[in-house]
């Protein structure tokens, strides 16, 4: 598998290049841009999953060792940055108010994978050009853990009954096409449920309502 | 202009690095496609490319490796560090490299490194 991803993001680097060539090219038409700029954004999103599937494998091979603890607001903050080049073709804001201190979890570099993942897949249901997310972060006690809530949510958007009328956990039973919807929820919530928290879609994208998922996540040193 | 020696073993990277590398001005003075190559074409030139661009993993001898050799040589070296493996970051550093960009990357960040790491 790490061979495999290894050349898989060899060719990714090729074709997310050329197609930056092409969008460099002076007196380009308007609609090529906007297809490359589409297609960029897929390259992203393969990048993506080569990159989590390597995360899910690396687990297993690795011992027991502690966790690497996180601030999970800066996390937030790194995850909503790289938007940007995941969707070169939107406009995306992500509405994230300013919260002072740290909020400290375990999981380290994974933590901003996880947050990625799920917003990129949020904005991934949003058609519109221009998106915004609404993020947040509270505190709360789940099963005697004091855990941070993170919910991202997007009013603009409904989550699709192929996602709502899916149990996650039995994704590798269903067909083809359901798997490549939902292999970004999927890596959420294993992400998440690895580090001892969870993942959950809270609204089901009824009316007004939007698509709102939420990463449950332990804080740093509780037991 | 900035010379430049690229260093990996997939043809179609090379060609990559070659056609923005030059379409920015930079001038490729050579390529070699395993660590041993490029040990061996830095070692038979006087003429030093200012920028090394390395990938890790490759036959006969890695990145890393060819990077240690290289700074042996030359300690002032100016070795971009390109790898799909980031993993690989904190070794590549420790053997010499002064920048990292793991792959995919878009153009501009090689470019700005190579803007960065040309003026030092």
């Amino acid at each position: 598998m790490d061979l495999v991803s290894h050349d898989m993001l060899n060719d990714n680097q090729a074709v997310l290049s050329y197609l930056e060539l092409i969008l460099a090219m002076p007196g380009l038409d308007k609609k090529a841009a906007e297809y490359a700029k589409k297609a960029i954004s897929h390259v992203r999103s393969s990048t993506m999953h080569i990159e989590n599937v390597k995360t899910i494998m690396t687990p297993r091979r690795a011992t027991a060792a502690q966790p690497e603890t996180t601030d999970l607001l800066a996390s937030i903050k790194g995850a909503s940055d790289e938007l940007g080049r995941h969707f070169p073709n939107k406009k995306i804001k992500v509405n994230f108010p300013h919260q002072p201190g740290k909020a400290l979890v375990a999981g380290g570099g994974l933590i901003k994978k996880l947050l990625e993942t799920v917003m990129s897949s949020v904005v991934k249901l949003d058609l519109d050009a221009e998106v915004a997310l609404n993020v947040s972060v509270s505190e709360e006690m789940s099963y005697g853990n004091r855990c941070w809530n993170v919910k991202i949510e997007d009013p603009n958007v409904k989550v699709p009954a192929v996602v709502t009328g899916a149990d996650i956990d039995s994704v590798h039973t269903q067909d083809s096409s359901r798997v490549v919807k939902m292999s970004g929820l999927l890596f959420a919530k294993m992400a998440a449920e690895g580090l001892g928290g969870a993942f959950e879609v809270e609204s089901d994208g009824g009316p007004d309502k939007g698509a709102v998922f939420v990463v449950r996540l332990r804080r740093a040193g509780n037991r | 202009m900035t010379s430049v020696l690229i260093v990996d073993d997939e043809m179609f990277i090379v060609e990559l690095y070659r056609d923005i590398l030059q379409l920015r001005g930079y001038k490729v003075v050579g390529t070699a496609f395993d660590g041993e190559e490029a040990l061996r074409k830095y070692t038979s030139t006087n003429d030093k490319p200012d920028v090394i661009i390395m990938d890790h993993r490759m036959p006969v001898m890695n990145g890393v490796q060819a990077t240690k050799e290289i700074m042996k040589m030359n300690p002032s070296q100016k070795v971009i560090f390109v790898s799909a493996d980031v993993l690989i970051e904190k070794e590549a550093r420790e053997a010499g490299a002064l920048e990292f960009l793991p792959k995919p990357f878009r153009m501009d960040d090689l470019i700005e490194k190579m803007r960065r790491i040309s003026s030092h």
